[in-house]
């Protein structure tokens, strides 16, 4: 009995609908399922971003919305002359240069690590990753008691080995390199959560194999390891590298930008120019210029690392 | 039924969304029983003095029961901008209260860009004349008066008695045997020994409002100003010679190394530094450091007696549509029981001249020096509406000095950047 019920359940035509209308249906339903995050990126990031276009061409000054005029290419000039941007441009660049190769491999040694079978190596783990779930607020400011030259924590240790003292983020020349280390001691710890998940991918017998033909580890690294891991080394080169980008809170916290201009980055210069001195207009010309950077940076990013795994 | 309920979820949550502007977060001035009821910001500053503010509004509830009401909100005010981003996004946004209090120089480029209401119809002539000449100095904007404040401000020299005995050296005792800049150079220097520096000027508090402060004394001293006498302009001025001569005092006095670029916050207070620049607001802390002898001097100077002034001042907002019982809440915060009790609460010196006549810790040493430089060579930071270009670029500049950098080079471009920011407020 059962069997037959069900067969003409399925065999009979749902009457009503038809394959046109089911397929406006469905349609309907998934616009409505993507609406809540669609209309959040829209009023949050598409919309700024179109109104920070038009901006840019205006004299929109914060406190005096009703006094914007239209201006034209006036704050591009500008961008064009102040030493101040192309400083700030390069020290991202240096930031970014830096970082993104330092703290990836970084973050590899230590999953390489802590990849051990060892007992006791979760304190490890945990420890490593410890600085990632810390607030970068609040270790920007623990790092500039660690750096200060007179009683700070690293120039003590560095004087136990015959070194310093240095005077870190009070010199123009060793501020940025300052900020370097301590980014790549706070972040490290997250890629090399990624890359341990990814370690712990590759199977074992491939490592057994290499060993039974006389592998040396450095062999079983650059041959196992690296090729099976390599679709997170992309990822994590990519994320790096936009986070870089983004270089904000620690000079912010650590250096206000300074001393002399030292360590002020594209998205300080925004923060500092738009709501400082409330120049939206020209801030917003320097977004829009750091966005077009980025934007080269990740085609030509995608590009490579397409011909490269093709 | 589904893509009814699909509809409807996604109709709440635009309303949700547009609904946020519509908060009823905005002024103000709405009356209800016949009660103007009025909304008030101010910065959360120490403790002592938020319980201040607390207490004094709702003493004037009571007092005007019937006729005026205040809801006071604490803003914090965060690492120095958070409480200047929350004026600002209102401002915007039709968000002002009718009353709110900010810092001294920013009362320029509030007024400038309309967002503070002038008051000079609502106070007296007479009671204006009781305030210190700085505090009306940095409340007046344009000719029109747009805040006043309780509470006054002043950097003084602060010393350790012991190591300045042992150095044998004798700190001024009154405003007409003041140091000069020489004489202070050479106590300095004469104060510095291997783990003890001479001077600390703070410097640790970052390139912020501090080291503007703290710092244009010593171009005022030197005979400069920051900007011309009216304001509207920066070139000559800023880094006119005179400027430039006081900034390569101030790098002399680093290069000679009797003050340090990196001093930790509490040198003084440690017997790690002989004598300090810091704010009067400072005094209360040193209670924590039994060790501690300290003692107070005037500032030194070069051609004139100067010192910093300005603290944090009442307006009303233009958005306000009651001007005149908002005025009355300014009043009440800067009148004269205010301005004693707040000097009482947290040590900084009154805005009132008759106040000093209540505080009599003002007539004799140390608190005297205070006193002295806030009545006779107090002058306010320049009241214009390109002060947070200006005050950032001196900073920078002063920072610069201190580094030992070419002076000229930086003031020139606070100058060049002052300029640009001035001529967008001119018609």
């Amino acid at each position: 009995m059962e069997p037959v019920t069900q067969k003409t359940n399925e065999s009979r035509p749902l009457p009503t609908v038809s394959p046109k209308q089911k397929k406006r249906k469905n349609l309907f339903a998934s616009y409505g399922f993507v609406s809540p995050a669609m209309i959040l990126l829209f009023v949050f990031l598409i919309l700024p971003a179109i109104l920070a276009l038009y901006y840019s061409f205006t004299n929109y000054y914060l406190l005096t919305p009703e006094k914007m005029k239209f201006v034209g290419v006036e704050n591009y000039k500008r961008l064009a002359e102040d030493d101040i941007f192309l400083k700030s441009l390069g020290n991202t660049a240096l930031f970014v240069i830096i970082v993104v190769p330092v703290q990836t491999l970084v973050a590899l040694a230590l999953a390489l690590l802590v990849n051990q079978k060892v007992r006791g190596i979760k304190f490890f783990r945990m420890a490593f990753f410890a600085p990632v779930v810390t607030s970068m607020v609040i270790v920007s400011i623990l790092w500039t008691f660690i750096y200060n030259p007179d009683n700070g924590l690293a120039n003590s240790i560095l004087n136990i080995v015959g070194l310093g003292p240095f005077q870190f983020l009070t010199d123009k020349d060793q501020a940025m390199y300052s900020i370097i280390f301590m980014s790549i001691w706070q972040g490290a710890g997250y890629q090399m959560m990624i890359f341990l998940a990814g370690l712990q991918e590759i199977p074992d017998h491939l490592y057994e194999a290499a060993s039974i033909d006389g592998a040396s580890a450095w062999q079983k690294l650059i041959h196992i390891t690296i090729p099976g891991i390599r679709n997170i080394l992309v990822f994590i080169a990519i994320v790096t590298m936009i986070a870089a980008t983004k270089l904000f809170i620690q000079p912010f916290v650590m250096t206000q930008g300074g001393p002399l201009d030292s360590t002020k980055t594209l998205v300080y210069m925004v923060y500092e120019t738009g709501f400082k001195f409330r120049d939206v207009g020209y801030s917003s010309a320097i977004a829009i210029l750091f966005f077009v950077i980025v934007l080269v940076i990740s085609i030509l990013q995608r590009k490579f690392i397409k011909e490269s795994t093709e | 039924m589904k893509k009814g309920l699909l509809l409807l979820f996604c109709l709440v949550f635009a309303l949700s969304m547009s609904g946020c502007s519509n908060d009823n977060q905005g002024a103000s001035g709405t009356e209800k029983n016949g009660e103007v009821q009025l909304k008030m910001w101010a910065h959360q500053g120490q403790p002592k003095e938020v319980d201040f503010y607390k207490k004094r509004i709702e003493e004037f509830n009571k007092e005007y029961k019937g006729k005026i009401h205040v809801k006071l909100d604490i803003i914090p005010s965060g690492a120095g901008h958070a409480y200047e981003d929350k004026i600002n996004a209102a401002a915007t946004s039709n968000g002002l209260p009718d009353v709110l209090d900010m810092d001294g120089p920013f009362v320029g480029n509030y007024a400038a860009t309309g967002i503070l209401a002038p008051i000079d119809d609502y106070v007296e002539k007479k009671d204006k004349q009781d305030f210190a000449k700085s505090i009306i100095q940095q409340g007046t904007y344009d000719g029109k008066l747009f805040a006043l404040g309780a509470m006054e401000s002043s950097v003084v020299v602060f010393y350790n008695k012991k190591l300045l005995k042992e150095a044998g050296i004798q700190a001024p005792e009154s405003l007409d045997k003041a140091w000069t800049w020489d004489q202070f150079m050479d106590a300095s220097k004469k104060l510095t020994k291997n783990n003890v520096h001479g001077l600390t000027m703070h410097m640790d508090l970052g390139v912020g409002e501090w080291l503007t402060y703290m710092g244009s004394v010593f171009v005022w001293s030197n005979g400069g100003l920051l900007l011309n006498e009216d304001n509207t302009k920066a070139d000559g001025y800023v880094n006119g010679p005179k400027s430039v001569e006081a900034m390569n005092y101030v790098k002399d006095l680093f290069k000679s190394k009797v003050v340090s670029v990196s001093n930790g916050p509490t040198d003084f207070e440690e017997g790690k530094a002989a004598m300090m620049l810091g704010g009067v607001w400072l005094i209360p802390g040193f209670e924590e450091y039994k060790n501690l002898e300290w003692g107070m001097t005037y500032l030194p100077y070069s051609k004139k007696k100067m010192s910093p002034s300005g603290s944090w001042a009442f307006g009303v907002s233009s958005q306000s549509k009651q001007p005149k019982e908002a005025a009355e809440v300014v009043k009440w915060m800067s009148n004269k029981d205010s301005v004693v009790e707040i000097s009482k609460i947290t040590g900084m010196p009154p805005a009132r001249e008759s106040a000093f006549k209540e505080l009599p810790e003002y007539d004799k040493l140390p608190k005297k020096v205070i006193k002295d430089q806030v009545l006779n060579t107090a002058k306010a930071r320049p009241a214009t509406p390109a002060y947070p270009v200006l005050t950032a670029k001196f900073a920078e500049a002063f920072q610069a000095a201190a580094l030992g950098q070419d002076v000229k080079k930086e003031l020139d471009k606070a100058a060049k950047d002052t300029d640009r920011e001035l001529e967008r407020f001119k018609k």
